[in-house]
């Protein structure tokens, strides 16, 4: 798939003759409390051509970073390391790829688009188990965000919009399917999301391959004031059934400051106290999320015109450790934007935010 | 006797005349600034204490209810698509793949950083369904005081001061609920294509700060008979 998006690709370069071109340079620095620091240097060169039919768009990102590179995760009594399920170190190796790339085609009221680019399905800020085709952890403030290869075909008439997704990891038990059927009215948006998808599930001993089977859905209205909305979803694992239920409001407050939050309940969770297997597990599968309870909070404070400060956490309700990422950002003059943040996490020793060195970023960059 | 009746019943009709004048200047100006299937590419220009910052737009207007705003270009990068349905605007987010509700209460915030709020831009229903309008004449101008009638309307109050040739406004004050002056909205140029009189060049000062004042000129309008239905849609919005 990814060969035959190449040849259109370049099939259609010379057609593409006036692009528009945007640039946007970062330096960040991050230190480890304690530990190490590292910096690197981003730039980031985004190709658009594009009128009412067809759309091209590429997103290069060009990584160098400098210094150590070395960091090291503690977790309490596991060597995960001896285990060989989780790196002991993150070698950071300076990167150039292609972030986004992908041709869209338009034409009554349908859309085909091939590619690399990002494909979302829930409402939430923070994390839905509906986002099975792309997620990005808001506390990951390291990996550089690259989109997976992904077909879709959207089609809308007037108010609903219906819309097919397929992606290819290259992976046999790794391909994903969705239908989502969006329906948009003067009271609320909805959106039922039917889609299959295989997983790869790991233990300490064993590698199995799952079929999961995702209901979902969702309702959005901003009728009664702040905006609030709510999803259900179920997902069919292996023959059992797990209900997911999330619910969420935002609103801003005198223009200045805005707050969103929102409560997930996953019936099939992990209980409290967590056992170490649980946490391997954890991240031997790359789960976000293993407990029952959760609130999510996005806070944005707008201090002056330039000035914003704002707050992600996840607070986990049953052993109520949290993890936040804080950030300060400060617009000095046109185009130039510098921001300090800090990912610090709450939690004692067997909670699911247990505590890790707090993680330090300062940015600067430009783009134009 | 007779004198009573003649007065009574000049007084009446020069309640009617007024009623029919009042309505005449209403329909005018609407026909100019509520004008559907229309598409428009303009510049605009943002500038505040520090800096200056240009981009280019797209409108495509159906009605009031269905209109799509691109950002194609812009001096600092940032492009960006919207889309009204009904009473909801949609942003659609490149970066994410996806697109987000501009919650009611966010309407009223600067569109792109300008003084011109989404409101502003998106904004086309006829005034008589949003403000209760009282209608005054002086030497060179019709003034429309327009109060709220809606809940969802722009603004609490504000005043428009209507050229009496080409039934545009020549500016128009906005004002809080406690009469505090908040914008200005001049009409510096206008075009006429088909009989109707559209606004070419426009300036927005926000009062509240320094100096933040917003121009945009439209360099192309399109009038068209229909404007297809597939813009108007999260597809397109989308794609």
């Amino acid at each position: 798939m990814k060969k035959l998006l190449f040849l259109i690709l370049i099939f259609l370069s010379p057609f593409l003759f006036s692009f528009d071109l945007n640039f946007n340079y970062n330096y960040s620095y991050f230190y480890f409390y304690k530990i190490n620091y590292f910096s690197s240097h981003d730039l980031v060169i985004d190709v658009e051509n594009s009128n009412d039919f067809l759309k091209f768009f590429a997103q290069f990102d060009v990584r160098i970073y400098q210094g150590d590179s070395k960091y090291e995760i503690p977790y309490p009594d596991i060597d995960f390391s001896i285990i060989g399920v989780m790196p002991t170190y993150i070698y950071l190796s300076n990167q150039y790829k292609f972030t986004q790339l992908y041709l869209s085609l338009f034409n009554e009221g349908m859309n085909l688009k091939i590619g690399k680019f990002p494909v979302k399905s829930s409402f939430s800020e923070i994390y839905s188990p509906l986002d099975i085709f792309y997620f990005s952890s808001p506390f990951d403030l390291i990996t550089l965000k690259e989109f997976p290869s992904n077909f879709l075909f959207s089609f809308s008439k007037k108010d609903i919009t219906l819309s097919f997704v397929y992606q290819d990891n290259q992976d046999f038990f790794s391909s994903k399917e969705g239908l989502n059927l969006e329906y948009l009215n003067h009271f609320f948006n909805s959106r039922f999301f039917i889609s299959r998808y295989s997983q790869v599930r790991k233990n300490l001993l064993s590698i199995d391959s799952v079929e999961n089977y995702l209901f979902g859905l969702s309702l959005l209205t901003e009728h009664f004031g702040p905006a609030l909305w709510n999803e259900v979803l179920i997902l069919r694992s292996n023959g059992i059934n797990k209900f997911n239920l999330q619910f969420g409001w935002d609103y801003t407050f005198f223009e200045k400051f805005y707050i969103n939050q929102e409560f997930y309940i996953n019936f099939r969770g992990l209980k409290t106290p967590y056992s170490d297997i649980n946490i391997i597990n954890k991240y031997l599968n790359k789960d976000f999320l293993i407990g029952r309870y959760y609130m999510f909070l996005t806070s944005v404070f707008k201090v002056k015109e330039k000035i914003n400060i704002s707050l992600n956490s996840i607070l986990n309700l049953d052993d109520r450790s949290l993890i936040g990422v804080f950030n300060l950002s400060y617009n000095p003059i046109n185009n130039l934007l510098s921001s300090i943040s800090v990912v610090k996490t709450f939690g004692e020793s067997k909670d699911e935010f247990y505590r890790i060195p707090a993680v330090f970023l300062f940015q600067i960059g430009t783009k134009f | 006797m007779a004198k009573k009746i003649i007065f009574l019943l000049s007084s009446i009709f020069s309640i009617l005349l007024f009623s029919y004048d009042k309505d005449y200047i209403l329909e005018k100006v609407e026909k100019n600034l509520s004008v559907k299937n229309v598409i428009y590419r303009a510049s605009m220009k943002i500038e505040d204490d520090e800096n200056t910052r240009d981009m280019e737009l797209l409108l495509y207007i159906k009605d009031e209810k269905n209109v799509y705003v691109e950002v194609i270009s812009s001096s600092d990068g940032n492009r960006s698509r919207f889309l009204k349905k009904d009473n909801s605007m949609w942003l659609y987010l490149t970066s994410a793949g996806r697109s987000v509700l501009i919650k009611g209460h966010m309407l009223k915030e600067g569109f792109m950083g300008s003084s011109l709020s989404y409101e502003d831009i998106s904004e086309n229903r006829r005034l008589r369904d949003v403000y209760d309008i009282n209608v005054i004449e002086d030497e060179k101008y019709y003034i429309l005081e327009m109060k709220a009638k809606v809940e969802d309307a722009p603004y609490k109050f504000k005043k428009s001061y209507i050229r009496k040739d080409i039934f545009l406004p020549y500016k128009e004050e906005i004002y809080s609920s406690s009469n505090r002056l908040l914008k200005e909205f001049y009409i510096e140029d206008y075009e006429k294509i088909k009989d109707i009189y559209f606004p070419k060049k426009v300036v927005m000062k926000d009062l509240l700060q320094k100096k933040n004042i917003t121009t945009v000129e439209y360099k192309e309008i399109n009038l068209k008979d229909k404007l297809s239905d597939n813009y108007f849609t999260k597809t397109y919005l989308e794609r």
